[in-house]
């Protein structure tokens, strides 16, 4: 239905994973800009909230239809298209830890700074970084850790693809 | 990440004249976890492990190995 190559369920499930990081990243990049708004002038803000707007539209096309098509292999029962147990997801998870934790420093800090430093800050723009450094975070690092292309050996004709 | 763990999986799937996509497809996992259980980037889970034991009908510890066990 959707697909022009051939792809295994892992395969799918794996792009989704990184789909997903790059719609964390684009997501976290909003945030940066929504809370940076705060500051700006008004004709720069606006063009900020076109662009919050713009990379909202790129992380659905970004990620809809991957995962449309994981939705179609699911229900089609095809194996491996929810493989918890591989590499990508194996790094996804330990990304979002990462992004958890730098989330959860990052809100104690901000707790601190919003009591005695900017006090006259309204509480969303601290949200707004919090969460953007949460999702870049876990973005980023799945991304660099996912990055290395391992070359396949394939015995059948003594080629590597 | 798995310095201790040895694996064979490269010299089975020479034995079956395989490619990493091949076994990946076999046993329902992607290729990117293929090549990171064989160069000792990642340790694979129980199951996988058994499903690479019962794909090349072998016991798993000959598969995989302990880098310190005779």
């Amino acid at each position: 239905m959707f697909g022009f190559k051939k792809e295994t369920g892992a395969q799918l499930y794996d792009r989704f994973l990184n789909r997903t990081a790059l719609s964390m990243i684009m997501l976290a990049v909003v945030y940066a800009l929504d809370a940076s708004r705060f500051f700006a002038a008004d004709d720069i803000a606006s063009i900020m909230k076109r662009a919050e707007g713009i990379l909202g539209i790129l992380l659905m096309v970004n990620l809809l239809p991957v995962m449309l098509k994981l939705m179609w292999f699911k229900f089609k029962h095809m194996p491996g298209c929810n493989d918890p147990d591989g590499f990508v997801a194996s790094t996804f998870k330990e990304a979002a830890v990462r992004g958890f934790t730098t989330g959860f420093i990052a809100m104690i800090v901000a707790m601190k700074l919003s009591e005695k430093i900017f006090a006259d800050w309204p509480a969303t723009i601290f949200l707004n970084i919090v969460l953007a450094l949460m999702l870049g975070v876990l973005g980023v690092s799945f991304l660099v850790a996912n990055r290395e292309q391992e070359l396949d050996d394939n015995f059948d004709n003594g080629e590597a693809q | 990440m798995s310095g201790e763990l040895h694996n064979r999986i490269r010299v089975f799937r020479a034995e079956h004249r395989m490619s990493q996509g091949e076994l990946a497809e076999a046993i329902g996992v992607s290729r990117k976890t293929i090549s990171t259980i064989e160069v000792g980037r990642f340790v694979p889970s129980t199951v996988i492990a058994l499903k690479l034991a019962r794909f090349f009908k072998a016991p798993v510890e000959e598969i995989f190995s302990l880098a310190n066990s005779k």
